[in-house]
């Protein structure tokens, strides 16, 4: 992990996963720069999956999702997943006005997703980062959405 | 033409009756959207009804795709009925007479979630703006997305910032990136003379 301790986000780190919690809004500035070095970090240790766990946060701007795109995009080019995980009502809504929620499997609880990525297997699929446009994604767990 | 550019709105409705009635106000004759009218669905509804009063014609940004080109029962059950059937007028590029809009540059694909949430260096990289070039058949391309003002012309940079207007005029290329509304920008485009009139709230 980073030898500098997050100043703005929790981690915690499983086997062959980690969990992500931003602790306040992802806006562009310094907690969204920390939040790509962390998961930079997490991807170059070769973790299988990583959840990002929005559970404290109610808006995410966009330079915020654009770091979660970014994330996917990174883990994707190895087989890896992102899971989303407690959104708040209006971050789930800006996810699916942007067609974002066929990209990102969201679940309503960080158990939940973890059990969901150790099911999934580490393989870089055909087409990958073009889940979007094949309608490949993962509608049960968004189906999950709670809050 | 006279046409009443406005871009990245992300519903805000207030920014977005000020635009609508300063280009009215100067008599254009249609008004095009460069996308991101949408931000998460709180506002969309009154967003899309002036929209649609005003007969505004665009293209879907990065936070419209889903609206404009998702499963339309999960858009219909999850927002206003007559803001989706707005929104699913849009398209990915206009182009009206030489001028061609998008919500991003033009070497990207606007189908592409991944190509759509890229954000470019402003200004673009000598390698990049080769690349944009090519991507696009008209003489002037007019994009959003990035909340900024800033153009460069196939001849060079240009020393432009939206405070003054900016000419398009002549044999050279133009790619012009419009601030957003949500802002309080918005911008007049002449296409027989080829000026561009920003307009600051």
């Amino acid at each position: 992990m980073n030898k500098q301790r997050p100043k703005y986000t929790s981690v915690r780190v499983g086997d062959g996963f980690a969990v992500i919690r931003p602790e306040v809004r992802l806006v562009g500035d310094n907690e969204t720069d920390e939040f790509t070095a962390i998961v930079k970090q997490l991807d170059d240790q070769g973790l299988k999956f990583i959840v990002v766990d929005l559970g404290v946060i109610d808006w995410i701007a966009t330079p915020g999702i654009s770091a979660l795109v970014e994330a996917h995009k990174r883990f994707a080019e190895r087989g890896g997943h992102v899971l989303l995980a407690r959104l708040d009502k209006r971050i789930h809504n800006m996810l699916i006005v942007a067609k974002l929620s066929l990209i990102f499997d969201v679940y309503a609880t960080v158990e939940a997703a973890i059990q969901a990525g150790q099911r999934k297997s580490v393989s870089v699929p055909e087409g990958a980062l073009g889940a979007d446009e094949t309608g490949a994604g993962n509608s049960d767990a968004a189906s999950e959405h709670a809050r | 033409m006279r046409l009443g550019l406005i871009t990245d709105i992300h519903e805000h409705v207030d920014e977005l009756r000020w635009a609508l009635d300063m280009l009215r106000r100067e008599r254009v004759d249609q008004f095009v959207c460069l996308g991101d009218v949408s931000e998460d669905g709180t506002a969309i509804a009154e967003t899309c009804a002036l929209l649609e009063e005003a007969g505004v014609i665009g293209v879907w940004g990065n936070h419209d795709y889903g609206i404009c080109t998702g499963p339309l029962a999960e858009m219909e059950a999850c927002f206003d009925p007559r803001a989706v059937a707005h929104m699913r007028t849009y398209k990915a590029r206009l182009q009206i007479e030489d001028c061609v809009f998008s919500h991003i540059e033009p070497c990207l694909d606007p189908d592409s979630s991944m190509d759509l949430w890229s954000f470019p260096e402003v200004p673009p990289s000598p390698v990049r703006l080769e690349r944009n070039w090519k991507g696009f058949a008209g003489r002037r391309f007019f994009m959003g997305h990035v909340h900024t003002w800033f153009a460069v012309s196939s001849q060079g940079p240009l020393a432009w910032n939206g405070a003054t207007p900016l000419s398009t005029a002549g044999d050279s290329r133009y790619l012009v990136i419009v601030d957003g509304v949500c802002r309080g920008h918005c911008a007049l485009l002449d296409t027989r003379s080829g000026e561009l009139r920003p307009f600051t709230r």
